[in-house]
């Protein structure tokens, strides 16, 4: 590389700055004609000038989701100007945080895996991104194998630096012929990184395989070759293996491919429904610069405020899904990409995953943990499952119906479960309530907030005010797929303190008179007897 | 009239209006936040000492006797948040015995988080103009005037901001 003159250097930093008048550019210009360092060093500056105008224009697009971000954080401050103390702690407690930011996640999570389930109703899918899906569907039929690899991007994230990852809810297939709901876990890194996610499909037998890897290493593997299904798994050595599984009467292979393995996976079922999800729509560019739409999917919280949603990106010259963004806070956390789909012969690994078995998995940035959602459980398997000890209302309210428990990983409790128990109400005051070891853990400060409302027999004491109704819309919406309506206005929620020194969560979607409170506290008792007695 | 119209929010807010202090966040973030990542460089501490600010300044809006100076003084609180900070970083540093650029947070292309890691590693009387002046869009006379220097030496500290920025993007290897 030529060097610049000296003395030319400071002129041409005025030059890039604006700061020169014409003379002096004139002459600065004319002395460049003939001097290539000089030249190449303006062109250098004037790069690093635009990386600062690019910049600036990245921080003027992401000012409103940060506006919403700090208001948001100011309205779940708890009552009217409380004690500055007070509500200092409420707010800046890294679990508290972590706590609201993963309900919020696992509620988005949950709706688009299992979809809100509201009533049926004509679809308000917007016509071009029901198009796109469509697209997505089409490219699972025809006779030749397909082959899929989509790239998807973890980005640096203040949210989840504290609690070291993140994660998107991933289905794999079970010799059933149902889904287990996982989590595809990702580390937290200082750098952006890449987990590759490939997918080959042959229509006419349904049999599959899915691969995800990193640079370093095979993340999780999975498919079906017609006779047997196959999921890799890591040993306590760090080693993968594949377990292989015949698979049992009336299995079915996936109906939906794309809702499966495709870039809209879990998009489908969760916008195709009355209550749709999409936010907004605006033109925009690919990193390319080809024309797209973006589609905005996700839902307000109980502020009213979008927290975290997917942006999903329609190519505007075929009509294709191009990339997906899960955005938080403001921010993008993940960015799934189609990098191609094409025709194939055959799986590169082959159907039965020869080959992965023993490949070192020791040092993967990604991770799936098994089981992120269970529906349906037992109290015997909620037992069983948690660390904790745990209740259950000996007779659910009258004015209730469907009651159910669901299984799901803890985000801030490494390895451990939380349960949320729902039932729904004709008259809308569904009730949930949650027990986890993070609430176990970070609702006892909580309690501090608010006042005793009520102690009962049992031994139960309720304590209400304080962030309680704010909790109490984070976990109606985190049941959303289950209670089948968005929070209510009028929501009451309570911390309930167990004799066991636990603070299992309530909310209710509605008001309840002191006489419906009190009878419903005082009908809980520890689930190992409830299963004892019946 | 913004001032008149933060004195009347103030009030409200003072009086209980949630509303109108999340009004009073929506027309001073961008300020604040700006403000933040001139003295601290990295988006997400300037993210972070943004909204820690305005929670403190609803905690201690009573203590404002004049609404209109509404905007000066939850700028002082940023400031301070920021200067905190920055000490709390030289403390790390110095307890760690290490020179070690802190990482960067944005993450919007590789352009850009090398972009942000050089700017965390220039000088804070360096950084700060080149942020008022390419991300604020702010003029030099503006710049002099807040940071209560003449214009020329506004000149100088662009000149030598923008040339040692060009020179760290080089040393991380990241020159365009």
């Amino acid at each position: 590389m030529n060097k610049p003159c000296g003395p030319m250097q400071e002129g041409i930093a005025d030059l890039v700055l604006g700061l020169l008048d014409l003379h002096q550019k004139t002459a600065l210009l004319e002395h460049m004609d003939s001097c290539p360092g000089c030249r190449e060093y303006l062109r250098a500056l004037e790069q690093d000038k635009q990386l600062l105008v690019h910049m600036g224009r990245d921080q003027e697009d992401r000012m409103d989701g940060r506006i919403q971000a700090t208001i948001r954080a100011f309205n779940a401050l708890p009552g009217e100007q409380a004690r500055p103390s007070t509500r200092r702690k409420i707010m800046t407690g890294t679990i508290v945080k972590l706590a609201a930011a993963a309900a919020v996640v696992v509620a988005a999570s949950l709706t688009a895996l299992l979809g809100p389930k509201s009533a049926t109703g004509p679809s308000v899918v917007p016509p071009m991104l029901a198009s796109a899906m469509a697209a997505e569907d089409a490219l699972f039929t025809g006779v030749n194998t397909i082959h899929i690899k989509n790239e998807i991007t973890v980005y640096p994230s203040a949210t989840f630096k504290a609690l070291g990852f993140t994660w998107i809810p991933m289905c794999s297939l079970k010799a059933d012929g149902t889904f287990r709901f996982d989590q595809l876990k990702l580390a937290i890194e200082d750098q952006p990184y890449t987990v590759t996610d490939q997918a080959w499909y042959d229509p006419p037998t349904g049999r599959f395989v899915r691969v995800l890897q990193t640079e370093k290493t095979v993340v999780f593997a999975n498919s079906f070759d017609g006779q047997f299904v196959y999921a890799s798994e890591v040993s306590a050595e760090g080693r993968l293996q594949v377990a292989k599984t015949l698979i049992e009467a009336g299995f079915k292979a996936p109906q939906r491919p794309a809702d499966f393995f495709g870039l809209s996976a879990g998009m489908k079922s969760g916008l195709d429904k009355k209550d749709s999800m999409v936010l907004g729509t605006e033109a925009g560019k690919l990193d390319d610069g080809t024309a797209a739409h973006v589609y905005k999917v996700g839902q307000p919280d109980p502020n009213g405020l979008v927290q975290a949603f997917w942006l999903f990106k329609v190519r505007d010259d075929d009509n294709t899904i191009a990339e997906d963004q899960f955005v938080v806070d403001g921010r993008v956390h993940i960015r799934i990409r189609r990098i191609f789909a094409r025709p194939a012969d055959k799986p590169d690994i082959g159907w039965d995953l020869a080959g992965l078995s023993g490949l070192d998995a020791s040092k993967a940035q990604a991770t799936i943990m098994q089981d992120m959602v269970v529906p349906n459980v037992s109290v015997k398997h909620m037992i069983e499952k948690a660390d904790f000890e745990t209740y259950v209302f000996k007779i659910t309210p009258a004015w209730t119906k469907d009651p159910t428990i669901v299984d799901c990983i803890d985000p801030p409790s490494l390895g451990k479960r939380m349960f949320i128990f729902t039932c729904r109400a004709d008259d809308h005051r569904h009730l949930v309530l949650v027990q986890s070891p993070s609430y176990n853990m970070m609702l006892g400060q909580v309690t501090k907030q608010g006042t005793l409302v009520y102690t009962s027999p049992n031994g139960f004491k309720v304590w209400g005010g304080g962030p309680s109704r704010w909790m109490a819309g984070i976990l109606l919406q985190s049941a959303q797929a289950w209670i089948k309506e968005a929070p209510a206005e009028d929501r009451i929620g309570f911390i309930l303190e167990s004799p066991a020194g636990t603070f299992p969560a309530l909310a209710v979607n509605g008001p309840l008179s002191d006489e419906e409170i009190h009878s419903l506290i005082d009908s809980l008792m520890p689930a190992k007897e409830y299963l004892k007695s019946n | 009239m913004d001032g008149l119209a933060d004195k009347t929010l103030v009030a409200q807010a003072c009086s209980g209006s949630r509303q109108a202090y999340a009004d009073l966040i929506g027309r001073h973030y961008r300020a604040v936040f700006l403000a933040c990542l001139g003295r601290v460089g990295r988006t997400c501490d300037a993210e972070d000492i943004a909204q820690e600010t305005f929670l403190k300044g609803f905690m201690e809006i009573r203590t404002l006797r004049d609404g209109a100076q509404f905007g000066p003084w939850i700028y002082r609180i940023a400031w301070n948040n920021s200067i905190n900070l920055l000490r709390k970083r030289q403390r790390v540093d110095r307890s760690s015995e290490r020179l070690m650029d802190p990482p960067a947070c944005s993450h919007e292309g590789t352009h850009s988080i090398d972009l942000e890691r050089a700017l965390v590693r220039l000088p804070d009387h360096l950084r700060l103009p080149l942020v008022m002046y390419y991300l604020e869009h702010k003029g030099v006379s503006d710049i002099a005037r807040e940071l209560q220097m003449s214009a020329s030496s506004v000149y100088q500290r662009l000149r030598a901001a923008l040339q040692e920025l060009h020179g760290l993007l080089i040393e991380q290897g990241d020159a365009p």
